[in-house]
């Protein structure tokens, strides 16, 4: 439960540049919600913000739940939610299946609770990352080889359920997080690098063998998106060649709030959820991405103290998890909006238009902010503080000890 | 490594993402290639539209209108908004009388275009390679393949078809040997089975589930039904995003304020207004306006000839297309609008239209528009103006005009009245006529029909375009000959016995059987004897003949405007027969000729000059349509066009004086040929004048003619009166009808209600005692 203390430790820089993301996220769904000109676009536009704001207050609400109790609550559960979200999502790829669910263009990715659709792989990115901080919490055994296994099984299992949806997208922000963990609990940067290095090796045949043509056919026009002029490539790429030209014609102040014509005049497509961040760079230009990108920059710093000043192993993990995989949303999101990634349906968290897209946001913010309310002094050594050199030291502290020994029983040989 | 230097080094990683790369990114976007980003969102943004300007009107000389723009009123129906479509039906059948069946005809016609205009369209909008969503469905599920066979089939797919792997359907870890495809159909790249471009919509016939079926192993039927069943999807579809159509074009004016004023009834139904040409003079002097229609390829080459685009002035000059089409046409339409054109304009392609195609028309403005990405216009950035184009006032006298077409009473013919004075030609006519509002889109069938498949053929202009055996009059011709260069004096008689040789009666006769006996020219002239003629042309040879009927510039146009259109009718000569024929000059047709009869021809507006130029003293003029050019403020515009009215041609004044005499004696004394006519007319003055009958070859019947000018002492007005289709006697004795009896009763009735407009009631009972007497003479 919530004391006086918890509340005066809360960090409120990080409420407070959340704060600005949703007022900048508010604006722009106002901005870029105009379908029609007019008296009715102005209504659809305040329809789309009240909307927006209702969703942030229900997500405050979830924010509530996050943070009155106590982090060590949802991680000593850690297994249960975990096996319940991966539960969910082999209820969702079987009723998939069995054509209980909707399929639409061959993706299942909802299951219809009648007031919502649920996102199973939403909440499948919290339990993973619950999962992960109660595994790791008193352990050391990922700094073996063997001892890897456990948690590259528990993220790969709900990826591949994840990508059998077909969702690419999010079943690659788990790989991320799960090294970040990794690194940060104190694996062995060796072991970690040459799991990368094998992956790498084998992405070329994964590309040729199990990737379906059309998503090897969008990668290859990714690659080649500056020299596109085959209709189909323009068909495929149009999203970016839509998003690149509103960010790159917003120019260095950009044209000012509802004024961007790729975005009055509908041009831009999905753009008050994937890519709310082409709107925002059409508007107000490169300045002002680089506020918003200041802006998150200082939410990670922020979160990154807390997780620097608490010293419960597992609430490390959960904060580096939840900075790991905000952070690789924010990057996948904005690089996909300026050709540097592929496109895929992530939004930009806090920012983009979408009730699930803010709950899940929100419940992250409130791990985050969960583990800044209760800072856990240990009077033990610090959690994940390895000595990496600790055998070479040893040996040389034995051989010296060995030196020494034999010095004094030479020395016990002669005198005696 | 401690594990606050992993937290830095996990920060690092981020922030080198993050704030590194996307960063640099935006700056090489927004800042390095900004300007080159603005271009193509301008591109996108601002389209260029036209704003119509409209084309001149025509005016007759007391401003009459002849021609103008006007819009036109359609009944359009928007698809969409149809609830009910049997009340519809009934409701639209009592606003504009047009029966039920009829109307739900049209409306399912209607529906049927719709689709096919949106198919060709899609298609079109494909291959310049736009973004078109929702015309992919699927046709058939889970169809097993090997690979190895997907391979094969994937070339013999007809176009448009495509297969896309399925996720496994089975328990996702048991992987099968066999791949399953789904089989997708994009209806805008689906070509049909026949050649027929607008049959994109296929399995009508049942031709292309067959095929899909044997290559992938379905029952054609399944197939055959799906395909059916997405394409009424995509037709609903279709049918959901269409706009307002033309159901009835043209409505007239109370049915559309019917329809408007009771608009509240039927939502779906809206009026849609259009310009087009209008002739609120109906049929009156439709052949010489011409008609309008779209430019033809030749057109659009004759504006792009000096255009700054390079394919475009390749194109227009040697006819060499760039290979992609959508450039192509992208480029025209943008060359065209920078000369205020477009495709679509309306151009005239006959007639004054035609001719004064650049003074006509107006020249378009333009304006910049922001679009939004369905191309809608969401606002006006900025306009160039449009000027309307120049009126044209003709010389055409409308009264006159009117009634002589109302007072030509024969089948087929052609009238001319022209000043004797300036070559102003007053009116002229050409029979059978049409009504030019027909022509206006959207023609009719059976309008196509009457006009152009008829062999009356009304859409030719016959006093100017249509060349005809002249006959006698010619004789006129051959006199001023034979007395210019002294072959004859006017006193000169010749023994006329009814024939050039009396031991030959059936070669060379005159009309009159027994001959005229001893006649000089100016009694040949007023009765018209051939013998005269012959034995003059005998003595004359053929050289002076032809030199005098190019004085008189026969086998020339006579140069009005509308020139292109003019014929040149056929002089023969020797040469012309040899190579036209292959036959040497006779002497026979020398005499003929001397008579008008043989291979001359000559058009109507070529005898209304030479009757002009006797009656003015040997002034040949040039006939004139056109009196001046006016702009929109009513200022007068210079046109470059010739400025001399004529050319004197040198004639001593006893000549004409001789010529005259006959002339005058063919309608008023005794024996003339046209005395019958004239001699109980009330006009209050007399006329001058010469009929002729000539032979036609033709099956439909002799040439009728009477041409001349009136008052005979002082000429003001020549005219010249041509009738086709006269009787011919199959046997002598039979009835036949001469020029005089056909031609000059029409001038007659014209002349009266023309210039006696007070004694019209007396006039049409005139015309009815004529036509008895007509009738008791034949």
């Amino acid at each position: 439960m919530l004391t006086r203390k918890n509340l005066r430790n809360l960090s409120w820089p990080i409420l407070i540049e959340v704060a600005i993301l949703l007022t900048i996220g508010v604006a722009f769904i106002h901005s870029g919600s105009g379908i029609l000109t007019g008296p009715e676009g102005e209504a659809i536009r305040l329809a789309r913000a009240k909307k927006q704001l209702v969703w942030i207050a229900l997500s405050s609400f979830v924010l509530l739940f996050t943070i009155v109790p106590s982090y060590k609550t949802f991680i000593e559960n850690g297994f249960v939610i975990y096996g319940a979200c991966v539960a969910l999502l082999l209820v969702l790829l079987i009723g998939a299946r069995l054509g209980i669910f909707p399929v639409i263009n061959g993706v299942s990715r909802w299951i219809p609770l009648g007031f919502m659709m649920l996102q199973p792989s939403e909440l499948m990115k919290i339990g993973l990352i619950l999962c992960l901080a109660r595994y790791m919490q008193y352990r050391e055994t990922h700094r073996v080889w063997f001892g890897l296994a456990v948690p590259f099984a528990l993220t790969l299992v709900p990826m591949a359920l994840i990508m059998r949806q077909p969702d690419l997208g999010t079943a690659l922000l788990f790989l991320p997080v799960l090294f970040s963990i990794l690194f940060v609990a104190g694996s062995r940067l060796r072991h970690l690098l040459v799991i990368v290095g094998m992956a790498i090796c084998v992405a070329p045949p994964m590309f040729f063998f199990v990737l379906k043509p059309y998503q090897q056919k969008r990668i290859i026009y990714f690659l080649k998106q500056s020299e596109v002029d085959s209709p189909a490539a323009m068909n495929e790429l149009y999203q970016l060649i839509q998003s690149k030209l509103a960010i790159g014609s917003g120019g260095l102040a950009g044209k000012g709030w509802m004024e961007g014509t790729m975005n009055r005049l509908n041009f831009l497509p999905v753009r008050t959820t994937d890519f709310i961040f082409a709107v925002i760079g059409e508007e107000i230009g490169f300045a002002g991405l680089m506020f918003v990108l200041l802006v998150f920059f200082l939410f990670f710093a922020s979160a990154l103290t807390i997780a620097d000043r608490q010293e419960d192993p597992s609430g490390r993990v959960l904060v580096i998890g939840t900075v790991a995989l905000l952070a690789t949303q924010l990057y996948i999101n904005t690089a996909m909006t300026i050709g540097l990634m592929p496109i895929t349906g992530l939004t930009l968290p806090f920012v983009s238009y979408g009730g699930s897209s803010l709950i899940s946001s929100f419940f992250l913010l409130g791990l985050i902010l969960n583990v800044s309310m209760r800072p856990q002094a240990t009077l033990a050594k610090d959690d994940f503080e390895y000595d990496d050199d600790i055998r070479r030291r040893s040996n040389e502290r034995q051989e010296e000890r060995e030196k020494v020994l034999w010095e004094f029983a030479i020395r016990k040989a002669r005198e005696g | 490594m401690r594990y606050e230097t992993r937290l830095y080094i996990f920060f690092g990683t981020i922030s080198v993402f993050c704030f590194g790369l996307v960063p640099l990114r935006l700056f090489e976007l927004q800042v390095i290639h900004k300007g080159y980003y603005d271009e193509l969102v301008e591109e996108r943004r601002v389209r260029q539209d036209q704003v119509d300007a409209p084309r001149g009107k025509i005016l007759a000389r007391d401003g009459t209108v002849l021609t103008t723009d006007a819009a036109t009123y359609d009944l359009k129906i928007n698809l969409r908004k149809i609830k009910d479509e049997a009340e519809l039906i009934a409701k639209l059948s009592r606003m504009t009388a047009i029966p039920d069946y009829q109307i739900a005809y049209e409306l399912e016609g209607l529906r049927q275009s719709v689709i096919k205009n949106r198919l060709k369209e899609a298609r079109k909008e494909k291959a310049s390679g736009q973004r078109l969503i929702g015309w992919k469905y699927r046709i058939a599920d889970h169809v097993p393949l090997a690979a190895s066979t997907r391979e094969g089939i994937e070339e013999d797919l007809p176009a448009g078809v495509t297969l896309f792997e399925e996720e496994k359907r089975k328990w996702f870890f048991f992987r099968e040997a066999l791949e399953e495809y789904s089989v997708w159909v994009d209806f805008s790249e689906l070509t049909g089975p026949a050649n027929d471009p607008n049959q994109l919509v296929v399995s009508s016939n049942g031709e292309l589930p067959v095929h899909l079926g044997v290559l992938l192993n379905i029952e054609s039927e399944v197939l055959a039904q799906k395909l059916d069943e997405s394409r009424a999807v995509l037709h609903k579809k279709i049918l959901r995003r269409a706009g307002p159509e033309v159901l009835i074009p043209n409505l007239d004016y109370e049915t559309m304020i019917r329809v408007a004023s009771s608009g509240h009834e039927v939502p779906a139904a809206s009026i849609g207004t259009r310009s087009v040409r209008r002739y609120p003079q109906k049929q009156l002097l439709g052949q010489v306006l011409g008609t309008t229609g779209k430019p033809s390829e030749a057109q659009l080459k004759k504006w792009l000839q000096e255009s700054d685009d390079i394919w475009i002035r390749r194109w227009a000059r040697s006819g060499v297309r760039p290979t992609s089409n959508a450039f192509f046409f992208a480029t025209l339409n943008r060359e065209l609008a920078r000369l205020g054109l477009t495709q679509d304009d309306l151009v005239g392609k006959s007639g004054i239209e035609s001719v004064f195609e650049n003074h006509l028309r107006g020249r378009r403005g333009r304006r910049w528009v922001e679009r939004d990405f369905r191309n809608r216009i969401q606002d006006v950035l900025d306009h160039d103006e449009s000027s309307a184009g120049h009126n044209l006032v003709l010389t055409i006298e409308p009264r006159l005009q009117k009634i002589l077409e109302e007072e030509f009473d024969r089948e087929m013919g052609a009238a001319v009245f022209m000043d004797v004075r300036n070559g102003e030609i007053l009116a002229t006519g050409s029979f059978p006529n049409f009504d030019p509002n027909d022509l206006v889109q959207p023609v009719s069938q059976d309008t196509v029909e009457r006009l152009y498949r008829s062999r009356s053929q009304p859409t030719i202009n016959r006093a100017f375009s249509s060349h005809y055996p002249l006959g006698s009059i010619f004789k006129i011709l051959s006199s001023i000959c034979l007395l210019e260069e002294g072959i004859i004096r006017p006193q000169s008689h010749i023994n006329c016995q009814g024939a050039l040789f009396p031991n030959n009666r059936n070669r060379f006769r005159c009309w009159a059987r027994w001959g005229h006996q001893e006649i000089d020219v100016r009694q040949a002239l007023q009765q018209s004897c051939n013998v005269f003629y012959y034995s003059c042309a005998d003595r004359a040879g053929l050289n002076p003949i032809l030199k005098w009927a190019k004085e008189f510039e026969f086998g020339v146009r006579p140069g009005t405007e509308v020139r292109n259109f003019e014929s040149r009718g056929i002089l023969p000569d020797p040469d012309w027969k040899r190579a036209r024929l292959n036959e040497p000059w006779y002497r026979g047709d020398t005499r003929n000729l001397a008579i008008g009869q043989g291979y001359l021809t000559v058009s109507p507006l070529q005898v209304v000059r030479m009757m002009a130029a006797v009656a003015n003293g040997g002034l040949l003029l040039r006939p004139r349509l056109v009196k001046e050019i006016i702009d929109e403020d009513f200022r007068r515009v210079r046109f470059d066009h010739e400025t001399s009215i004529g050319r004197r041609i040198e004639m001593s004044s006893s000549t004409l004086e001789v010529i005259r005499k006959g002339l005058f004696d063919v309608v008023n004394t005794k024996k003339g040929t046209a005395n019958k006519t004239f001699k109980d007319s009330p006009l209050p003055f007399h006329l001058s004048g010469k009929t002729s009958t000539a032979q036609s070859g033709r099956p439909e019947g002799n040439i009728g003619w009477f041409a001349g000018y009136y008052p005979a002492e002082k000429p003001h007005i020549a005219f010249a009166v041509v009738c086709e289709g006269l009787t011919r006697a199959e046997n002598p004795g039979d009835p036949e009808e001469h020029g005089g009896d056909v031609a000059a009763p029409i001038v007659r009735r014209i002349l009266e209600r023309y210039e006696m407009p007070a004694l019209q009631p007396s006039v049409a009972m005139n015309e009815d005692s004529e036509y008895t007497n007509q009738d008791s003479e034949n």
